[in-house]
């Protein structure tokens, strides 16, 4: 472990100063954590996106805690002022005291995280220029939606032996939904926006098209450059990006030259994956032009090399910027949990165990009639209660005769009895009044449902436009 | 059409062109009575090797396609060789194309395949066994009858360098023989499912080795502008996803490490063949265990193929990789390295042969020396003579003594180069554009035969022809172009439609036809039909005239370049002369397929403006306009440019291209990037 870890909350302050030193892990990892969330809506009208509740944890655990257990040593995590509050308030204060977290500190020193708010609305390329200097390395990037709990050293490995420029992550996602009729949130036309289509060499992995299937008019050309270099290409739609990317620190060189680019995932990553040969040689002609003008270092060859030790097989990439994508293993559960479809389904992942981190209730200590459950403090549940694949927050008071079917309830939830919740998504500090009847519905958070309420697929938000679904 | 019968009576049959319909491998094929198809790959013909794949497949019935010219010198040798196949030739000296081949073995019901047949394409030589690809194909086909093509592709490009993408059920959905140029997926949203995947394999060898249903003889029946085989799959690929989701082409990949499959157009390739095969690629064929062969091999480590019956000099030197024919006979110091000698071939005292191969029954006296060449049947070369790297020596040369063959030249008889001249007149010949005759030595009973590096040649090197016979049809329409150009000259704009000719047919004939042509288009431009109608007609005129597209560009062209007025302050013509060609642009898109003829609208615009001054100043916005139209292509525009540029750099219209040729330069090269 690296010799110069930071002990207390103090070093966090001066983290610039001391990142410059080396690391066990010289990548240096920066959380995106400014969402707002439009697509969770009604539950992002008061809660903060990267803080709603996965399996009782903020969402931002998952990240932080992932960076941790694999070995960082300082993080940061990148916010807007008016979440910064919020966000500054969980990061060191209640993150640490997180259970796990503590569990892995007492052996291993902290992960200091620093959290950084930079400029209200801007893209997430916009935020990056802003904090290019305060990244000392080559980086990676991830999403604070992004719910996944996997071992990154064999990412950043890969990215090492290949001496790549990007290395991103790819999920394999299954066959589409069985058009379930109860299923919400699943209209086609929401979900084929979210498509990426990528073109991957199959041997190498080597990645030359990530790009939303909402960018391209049904075909694709594929160059040359590649088709010559590459006698093998497999293009696919159901390899889904992750948004977590490995990247070398000279793209943030490449970020301040082209003041275009605002957006990671839409513009950043695309260009990149799409122009490798193209920057390539145009790195070659900047090597060349900078070999007569020592002024001009700051060039993206040069910055490839400023890492001492360069790679021994760096004469059998005959191009300099290359691009490689990693696919997560199949055993590996991965989601954005930036739809409602999908938080549903990171939850139901939760409930099913297929994120380490998080624990189910034992068997044993549940009554007859619950299975499943992931319960917070403090629940006070009345009689003849049926309880099956949910998620409940702190302090909620469920009464009697309650039936709750797949259902997410945050803290302080009241609900009054008699209620039937199916498929349920109730957010904190709201109240069911008496003999509910709700069916995929998703409530706002301090919310009160008026008694004898029957309602299908329905959102309870502050306002009663339907439209914000999708807004 | 439904004659499909599940094929298992076992009347597999195949239909095998063993003529190439066009001169790439000429010289040394510059016989009339010699083929293709009689090429000697390690002193065994090409069709042999075919024949007897074919066999190995349980082909009980092939029919031969060819000239009629080597007809006979085919059937002679194919009875030698006692094969149990019923072998059915359907020659012709009428066809241009391999198209009006198909078309013909369509009509005659005595030889049209009633159930699923093997096509072998001109000069496919492969040696593994097709019968579980019939098998495949036809489970396949009993599964989905709209399997009706499967075509094979080897890993390697050889020759035939194609791309294709294939759909997770081996669909071919698209096809790309252009070497240059991006490959372009079609219908990713509509095509696949979300979960399947498209496969895109580049740089693949389209080895000619396709198993057609019926089907495919119905599809060249209806569309009689399918020129060769390849158009078939362009015509699939390109006609939308609805074409795609009728009758379907499955492409097979074969294995790298065990299917050896190539096909011959070149004499690269065929060197590449012959190697192969002595290096054993083709295993388990291999020089001395192949049916065919009278000889008595002996393997021995090298590899080296050394016939039981042959006489070597003590001190002369067998080299690695080299085949010997009987009688072969070398002398004493001879050095035979990398080489495959044919039957009967006496080889000096202190000959040196590297990298070459000779064909049957040569004398080489002494020291003569032949690098990485060709020489063929009979021929002889006399002391000291040095062949140099690149060169074929054709059948029949007498060389005498001393001659110093520069690189890359060609040499054949006399009376066979005007013969060959006589060929290309009746345009059976097209890739030797010019040949010059010039005398080596002091003996007058050969020439050098030099192919020029003009234009057609060019073209051919860098277009990929997946069949030769296309080039045919290129070359008619430049000797048009050719001889259009040389009348612009003289005549004004408004004659000079009519009064070209061209030796391909009868003037008078050709005279009616452009006027039938001009008038229809007129009537179209005056009463200003709907441009979709006006390529109707002028479709049904082509194909009723059997005239080439090309010659309709011709004479619209001057038609529209006619309709427009310089009339007004310079904001109006502009405006008049858009919406003008915003509406024909679809008309000369249409006519305006290759670039010979996006050339030669350049040409005749520039010569426009040359003749009227008034137009002068609109040559490069009309260019432009041409170009946003999509009916001039970068690459024509730049290449046509560029030639300019070589030929007069200080022109008016050099400078006033200027700017637009640096923008198209700049476009080009970041769309082919960011289109990836």
């Amino acid at each position: 472990m690296s010799n110069n870890a930071t002990n207390n909350a103090n070093t966090t302050k001066r983290i610039t100063t001391s990142c410059a030193v080396g690391h066990y892990l010289d990548f240096y990892p920066i959380v995106f954590a400014g969402g707002t969330g439009s697509r969770l809506h009604p539950l992002t009208d008061e809660l903060i996106k990267a803080l709603l509740p996965v399996g009782n944890k903020p969402a931002l655990f998952s990240s932080l805690y992932m960076l941790e257990r694999s070995g960082f040593t300082q993080a940061m995590v990148v916010t807007v002022p008016s979440q910064l509050a919020a966000i500054s308030n969980y990061v060191y204060e209640q993150y640490p005291l997180d259970e796990l977290v503590q569990k892995r500190r007492t052996s291993v020193s902290p992960m200091a995280i620093k959290v950084h708010a930079v400029t209200e609305g801007i893209g997430t390329a916009d935020a990056l220029r802003e904090i290019a200097n305060y990244i000392p390395s080559d980086f990676l990037i991830l999403s604070s939606d992004l719910i996944v709990d996997w071992d990154l050293v064999g990412l950043l490995e890969q990215h090492r032996i290949r001496d790549a420029s990007l290395t991103l992550v790819l999920y394999e996602d299954g066959k589409p939904q069985e058009k379930q009729p109860n299923l919400k949130y699943s209209s086609s036309h929401q979900t084929s926006a979210l498509e990426d289509v990528t073109l991957i060499s199959p041997g190498d992995h080597r990645i030359f098209m990530l790009e939303s299937s909402a960018d391209i008019e049904d075909q694709v050309a594929i160059s040359r450059n590649i088709l010559q270099h590459n006698s093998r290409l497999v293009l696919r739609r159901n390899w889904r990006d992750c948004h977590l990317y490995v990247c070398s620190h000279w793209i943030l060189e490449l970020l301040r030259r082209n003041v275009a680019i605002s957006s990671i995932k839409a513009e950043l990553i695309p260009y990149l994956v799409r122009r490798q040969y193209h920057l390539s040689k145009q790195c070659r002609v900047w090597q060349k032009l900078s070999k007569g003008n020592e002024q001009d270092s700051l060039d993206i060859p040069l910055g490839t090399e400023y890492r001492l030790e360069k790679p021994i097989h760096w004469i059998h990439f005959p191009d300099i910027v290359r691009c490689y994508a990693m696919l997560l293993p199949s055993n590996i559960f991965s989601r954005r949990m930036h739809t409602l479809e999908w938080y549903e389904q990171v939850n139901a992942a939760c409930l099913k165990g297929w994120i380490g981190w998080c624990t189910t209730e034992d068997k044993a200590s549940l009554k007859k009639n619950h299975h499943r459950l992931i319960i917070g403090q403090g629940l006070s549940l009345g009689d003849q209660s049926e309880l099956k694949e949910c998620v409940i927050g702190d302090h909620c008071h469920i009464g009697h005769r309650v039936k709750l079917n797949g259902c997410i309830v945050m803290d302080h939830v009241m609900i009054g009895d008699d209620c039937h919740l199916q498929n349920c998504i109730i957010s904190s500090n709201s109240h069911i009044m008496e003999r509910c009847k709700l069916k995929q519905c998703t409530c706002a958070a301090s919310m009160t449902i008026p008694a004898d309420t029957t309602a299908k697929g329905e959102s309870f938000g502050q306002s009663h436009d339907a439209d914000f679904l999708f807004g | 059409m439904n004659h499909y019968s599940s094929g298992d009576d076992g009347a597999l049959k195949a239909v095998l062109f063993a003529d190439f319909f066009s001169g790439q491998l000429r010289p040394p094929c510059t016989d009339e009575t010699f083929c293709e198809a009689l090429l000697p790959i390690a002193n065994v013909c090409l069709i042999q090797y075919q024949l007897e794949a074919l066999l190995l497949a349980q082909v009980k019935e092939c029919i031969i396609i060819c000239r009629e010219s080597v007809k006979e010198t085919l059937s002679k040798f194919v009875e030698t060789l006692k094969l149990d196949m019923n072998l059915h030739f359907l020659a012709s000296s009428q066809w241009l194309v391999a198209g009006d081949a198909i078309r013909e073995l369509d009509s005659r019901g005595d030889l049209r395949p009633q159930s699923d047949f093997i096509l072998i394409l001109p000069g496919a030589f492969f040696t593994f066994n097709l019968a579980e690809v019939v098998k495949a194909h036809r489970t396949r086909r009993e599964k989905n009858k709209n399997w009706v093509v499967t075509c094979c592709f080897g890993q390697r490009s050889i020759s035939c360098s194609c791309d294709i993408a294939r759909l997770e059920d081996g669909q071919i959905i698209q096809y790309s023989s252009a070497r240059k140029g991006k490959l372009v997926v079609p219908g990713i949203m509509n095509m696949t499912d979300y979960c399947s995947r498209i496969e895109i394999f580049s740089n693949l060898e389209d080895c000619g080795i396709d198993i057609c249903a019926p089907e495919l003889l119905v599809e060249f029946r209806e569309n009689f502008d399918y020129d060769n085989i390849r158009d078939f799959i362009r015509g699939k690929t390109d006609g939308g996803e609805g074409e795609l989701l009728g009758n379907r082409i499955y492409g097979h990949i074969l294995s790298a490490s065990t299917d050896f499959a190539c096909r011959l157009t070149n004499m690269e390739s065929y060197f590449f063949v012959c190697f192969g095969f002595v290096h054993r690629w083709s295993y388990p064929w291999t020089v001395e265990q192949f049916p065919f062969h009278t000889t008595n091999y002996e393997y021995r480590r090298g590899p080296k193929y050394i016939p039981s019956v042959c006489t070597l000099a003590r001190s002369s030197h067998i080299g690695r990789c080299t085949v010997l024919g009987e009688n072969t006979c070398v002398d004493e110091n001879a050095v035979v390295i990398h080489s495959i000698i044919g039957d009967n071939v006496k080889i000096g005292p202190n000959c040196h042969i590297r990298d070459s191969i000779i064909w049957s029954n040569s004398i080489l006296k002494s020291r003569v020396s032949v690098c990485q060449s060709l020489i063929a049947d009979g021929v002889v070369l006399d002391d000291d003579c040095v062949v140099s790297k690149g060169s074929i020596v054709g059948p029949s040369v007498l060389v005498d003594s001393k001659t110093h063959m520069p690189k890359n030249s060609r040499l054949v008889r006399s009376n066979l180069l005007s013969l060959s001249n006589e060929m290309e007149d009746l345009n059976i010949d097209s890739s030797v554009a010019v040949s010059r005759e010039k005398q080596v030595g002091s003996a007058s009973s050969y020439s050098l035969w030099q192919e020029t590096l003009d234009e057609t040649a060019q073209q051919q090197d860098s277009e990929s022809s997946v069949d030769e016979l296309e080039q045919i049809d290129r070359k008619e329409s430049e000797d048009i172009a050719v001889v259009e150009n040389r009348e612009e000259v003289s005549a004004t704009p408004d004659s000079l439609s009519f009064k070209s000719s061209s030796s391909s047919s009868p003037p008078m004939e050709r005279k009616v036809a452009l006027q039938e042509i001009k008038d229809t288009f007129q009537r179209a431009l005056e009463e200003q039909h709907p441009p979709e109608t006006a390529v109707l007609e002028l479709n049904a005129l082509k194909l009723a005239l059997d005239i080439h597209s090309s010659l309709i560009l011709r004479v619209i062209f001057p038609l529209l370049l006619d309709k427009l007025g310089v009339q007004g302050n310079t904001s109006q013509v502009t405006q008049q002369w858009i919406t003008f060609f915003r509406y024909w642009s679809g008309v000369l898109i249409k006519f305006c397929p290759h670039s010979l003829d996006g050339k030669w609208i350049l040409k005749y615009w520039k010569e426009y403006c040359e003749r009227r001054t008034s137009y002068q100043k609109y040559f490069s916005f009309l260019v432009q306009l041409l170009y946003d139209c999509d009916v001039l292509s970068e690459e024509w525009i730049v290449e046509w440019y560029l030639e300019q540029v070589k030929s007069n750099p200080h022109s008016v219209w050099i400078q006033q291209l200027g700017t637009f040729v640096e923008w198209l330069q700049e476009a080009e090269e970041t769309s082919s990037e960011s289109e990836a």
